[in-house]
């Protein structure tokens, strides 16, 4: 008796979480592969046949290539910017000495409760045609630079949203690593630069590349950036599809390149995982 | 231990202010007198803060997003905490495939999770509806509430709670007198944590609401791709403010550092 | 002038002195121990001689020549951390062989020292390993390896014990000695177990708050502490203050009016003084044939000794007796305790040696 009900018991405290998340994680996510397949007539919408068109679609036609190759790109682009600002800021902040290291620590990874909205709104203050940016620029006697609704604005705005995401990681490999590591290899004869390369990197790296897997994920899935500072013209895949549900209203080709996003994310992340287990089984011998 | 050498702290300033420019436009802006965007020169002003109360759709949707924000964050608290016991402290079949399941939302990105629900709710005919508005919430903050219950969880000594049962506590006793007041800095940390989540979301959120149940991020974003003033800048320095508010109670009781790490 | 020399060597953190005016001068070969509580300054004045912390003030001589300000990757000096400070990322030999490549030894020749090398610390089988595949005691013989595969002229050891089981601390401690020994490296240890610096240096220095006290043989510090803190952190002392009675070298100490026979001394009538006497100094008599008779209150067995907690007219002293296979006077027992004069040691408490303990 007693068993039985303590072989219920984790079953009773997950199936009300797990009963949601398969009604609304699992169900939708197949009624949108399903919704990818659909044939659409753009008289009548939606019909109840099935089709590969819009997968063909989007890998034949240019238009469609062309954005995603521009998210492709902007993601890149931010994933290395990400790094090569996001790891040796973490690896200053943990160097810094307490109070400066938890204030700066807040200042660096705070903003990232700050609504993507809100952000992206200041970044088009700052970079618009009579911004900031334009009037220093003007003031040192460089002309106005067109940089609201360009790539170059989604990247900058992009890298500061995104700037927490490597950091984060990297901090906290840099945590685990005993500072006395870093001693060890300037006794040792190395130069300060050697100890770095061959000493820390090595063990930031994991920290690295899950920070740079995050970024490159959320760069590509941005919608609120690209949707700001991108304007109407510059699309990304997440206002694409924005905009075939929307205002297209093809939502068979908006579900086709949701999931190609959805499967690209899925992809990398496995990758990943793999990688990891990898390293993990080397250095376990 | 070694120190920051020149170049460190240089390029450290330059990060921080990178970090911290648009947000200090903001705030500077929202003060300003003028019609225009432009950082108040000569005299500060209040005007734009109270051409938000003028909106009475900016103020709907924020009351809109406060509730919102505040189901979601207390619903994911009741799923999460019977789901995290279930999955930190037994073994049952299928326990690995259920913490995926979770934590699933982190990954899939806000996008394909708007267009999903976005389907299923047509299919359904919930469209436009609050309630469902709040479970497609649900389900993307309980991923972080889930965690760091978990963390608290795992975390914890468990002798406290073999020392409460040896001397005579129930389950469910053990439970309330001793492991939940031992996770509750988890508990706190998570509400919070999908309180900001949830009153931050766009991406999903712009998929699923209606004229009528639309969340204020939603409403500044379409604000702001039709037009620019400062009233945007007002409301968003509030954002910030409120932002800032629950970062420093966030980091106070937890340190942002421990509830943040890899967020996503 | 030494090998290895420290001149008024201090380190100020704020308003902390953490090192003050410390003199050291260590001979070639010589295996010296820093002793002292935690906090006292040990890591620091190590972390000085290796070059990880800028001396605030004084000089660091090495074979003549003035290091005080040269880069640690430059001292040449071995250094073993206290953590150990492997790098994880890499294997044993990688490890051993990191500071030959940063001296561009060619590869057959790094091989080859490695190789040695592991062989001395008893590694060769584990060249190939990862440091968190290793136990606590392989992990610090890695760190031995490593530091002094570069033939340093200094090897410095940060607590290299401590992280180790009370077992193995006390293999390694003669393992180390035997390493040093071979390689005849100058060695400067730094610990806070007593035990540990008694049994393998050549030399203790005692340090107290940031400066050294005494530097001695281990015999002569255990017999001659300078300091009371000393007497009490090396071994153990019973401590008992007395008063001088009688004019000079005629007197005897007194503790509530018995008299106890102690080394040659001389003090004014009247002088306060303290008594020490260590436990294994103490001979258990029978009750009426020693110098004070007393009841033993406690006894606890040690494997090779017994301790006994003896109360007495001049209060409670520690005796230890060796093990000689017979149980011992048991709880309750009235016995009577006897020493050699020599060993009970007598020192005039003034203001300042109070304000010293
Ligand atoms: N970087 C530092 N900043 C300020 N004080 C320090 C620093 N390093 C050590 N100290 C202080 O100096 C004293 C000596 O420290 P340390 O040499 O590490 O002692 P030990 O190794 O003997 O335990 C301690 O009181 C410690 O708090
Ligand atoms: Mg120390």
């Amino acid at each position: 008796m007693s068993r039985a009900r303590s072989a219920l018991t984790p079953w009773l405290l997950v199936s009300p979480g797990a009963l949601l998340f398969l009604a609304l994680v699992i169900v939708p996510l197949v009624l949108t592969v399903i919704l990818s397949f659909h044939v659409y007539d753009h008289g009548t919408g939606i019909k109840n046949e099935f089709t590969l068109a819009h997968y063909l679609a989007v890998v034949t036609d240019d238009y469609y290539l062309g954005i995603f190759w521009r998210t492709l790109r902007v993601a890149a682009l931010t994933t290395l910017l990400c790094a090569l600002i996001g790891v040796p800021e973490a690896y200053i902040l943990a160097r810094m000495r307490d109070p400066w290291r938890s204030v700066f620590l807040l200042v660096i990874i705070g903003p990232l409760l700050v609504s993507v909205v809100v952000r992206a709104f200041g970044w088009s203050m700052l970079l618009g045609s009579t911004g900031l940016v334009n009037q220093a620029l003007q003031a040192l006697g460089f002309g106005t630079v067109k940089l609201l609704y360009t790539e170059t604005a989604i990247v900058i705005a992009l890298v500061h949203v995104m700037l927490p995401f490597m950091v984060i990681p990297v901090w906290t490999s840099l945590q685990r690593l005993d500072p006395a590591v870093e001693a060890a290899a300037w006794t040792l004869g190395a130069s300060r630069f050697t100890a770095l390369r061959r000493v820390v990197m090595p063990q930031v790296s994991m920290g690295m590349l899950s920070g740079s897997l995050i970024v490159f994920g959320l760069s590509a899935s941005a919608f609120a950036i690209p949707g700001l500072l991108g304007g109407r013209r510059l699309k990304m895949a997440a206002t694409l599809v924005y905009d075939e549900f929307m205002h297209e209203l093809n939502w068979p080709l908006g579900a086709t390149i949701a999931i190609i996003v959805l499967v690209a994310n899925l992809v990398i992340m496995l990758a990943y995982n793999r990688m990891v287990e990898a390293r993990a089984r080397r250095t376990l011998g | 231990m070694q120190k920051n050498g020149p170049i460190a702290l240089a390029f450290h300033t330059l990060v921080v202010a990178f970090v911290l420019a648009p947000l200090l436009v903001i705030c500077l802006v929202a003060f300003t007198p003028e019609n225009t965007l432009s950082i108040p020169t000569t005299s500060f002003s209040l005007r734009w803060f109270r051409e938000i109360f003028v909106h009475p759709d900016f103020v709907a949707s924020f009351v809109n997003s406060l509730w919102l924000a505040t189901l979601s964050a207390t619903i994911a608290i009741a799923l999460a905490v019977p789901a995290g016991l279930a999955i930190d402290r037994y073994d049952f079949p299928g326990r690995d495939g259920l913490n995926a399941l979770f934590l699933s939302p982190l990954i899939i990105p806000h996008l394909v999770l708007g267009v999903a629900f976005l389907r299923l709710f047509a299919l359904i005919g919930a469209t436009g509806s609050f309630t469902w508005l709040v479970v497609s919430h649900v389900i993307i903050v309980t991923p972080y509430v889930l965690r760091l219950v978990l963390a608290a969880l795992s975390g914890m000594d468990r002798s406290a709670e073999q020392a409460a049962m040896t001397l005579g506590a129930s389950h469910w006793t053990v439970f309330r007198r001793v492991t939940a007041p031992m996770i509750l800095p988890g508990i706190t940390g998570g509400w919070l944590l999908a309180f900001i989540n949830s009153f931050d979301e766009l991406t999903m959120s712009i998929f699923v609401t209606s004229p009528a149940t639309v969340t204020l991020p939603v409403r500044m974003y379409m604000y702001a791709t039709e037009s620019i003033d400062p009233m945007m800048a007002a409301v968003s320095a509030l954002m910030i403010a409120l932002t800032a508010g629950a970062m420093l109670v966030l980091d106070r009781a937890f340190g942002l550092d421990k509830i943040l790490v890899g967020q996503k | 002038m030494g090998f290895l020399t420290l001149a008024s060597l201090s380190k100020v953190y704020g308003d902390h002195a953490a090192v003050r005016d410390v003199d050291l001068s260590v001979a070639k070969g010589e295996f010296v121990s820093l002793l002292g509580p935690s906090g006292c300054g040990k890591t620091t004045t190590l972390q000085m001689i290796a070059g990880l912390v800028e001396p605030t003030r004084g000089t660091i001589t090495l074979d003549g020549r003035d290091i005080t300000h040269e880069k640690p990757n430059t001292r040449g000096l071995g250094i073993v951390f206290q953590s150990y400070a492997l790098f994880p990322h890499m294997t044993v030999a990688q490890n051993v062989a990191f500071g030959l490549e940063m001296r561009k030894v060619a590869r057959a020749e790094r091989d080859k020292r490695v190789k040695t090398m592991l062989g001395l610390v008893h590694l060769a089988q584990l060249a190939d390993r990862y440091p968190r595949q290793l136990s606590g005691g392989q992990r610090q013989r890695v760190a031995i390896a490593r530091a002094l595969v570069i033939v340093p002229p200094v090897l410095l050891l940060d607590e290299p014990l401590s992280n180790l089981d009370a077992k193995l601390r006390e293999e390694m401690q003669f393992e180390l000695r035997r390493i040093q020994q071979s390689v005849g490296t100058t060695t400067i240890m730094v610990t806070h177990d007593q035990a540990e610096a008694l049994s393998i240096s050549d030399r203790v220095v005692v340090m107290e708050q940031g400066r050294m006290t005494q530097i001695d043989a281990p015999y002569r510090l255990y017999e001659h502490p300078a300091t009371a803190f000393i007497s009490s952190f090396v071994g153990k002392m019973n401590r008992l203050d007395g008063v001088w009675r009688g004019q000079g070298p005629s007197g005897t100490a007194q503790i509530n009016g018995v008299s106890l026979p102690c080394e040659q001394a001389s003090f004014p009538d009247g002088q306060t003084v303290a008594l020490s006497l260590r436990p294994e100094k103490i001979l258990l008599r029978a009750h009426g044939q020693g110098r004070v008779d007393g009841t033993i209150v406690n006894r606890f067995f040690l494997g090779s000794y017994w301790l006994f907690t003896v109360e007495t007219p001049v209060g409670a002293l520690s005796v230890s007796v060796p093990n000689h296979g017979e149980e011992p006077a048991g709880e309750g027992d009235a016995v009577a305790l006897d020493w050699t004069p020599a060993s009970l040691r007598v020192e005039a408490i003034t203001a300042t040696a109070g304000a010293a303990a």
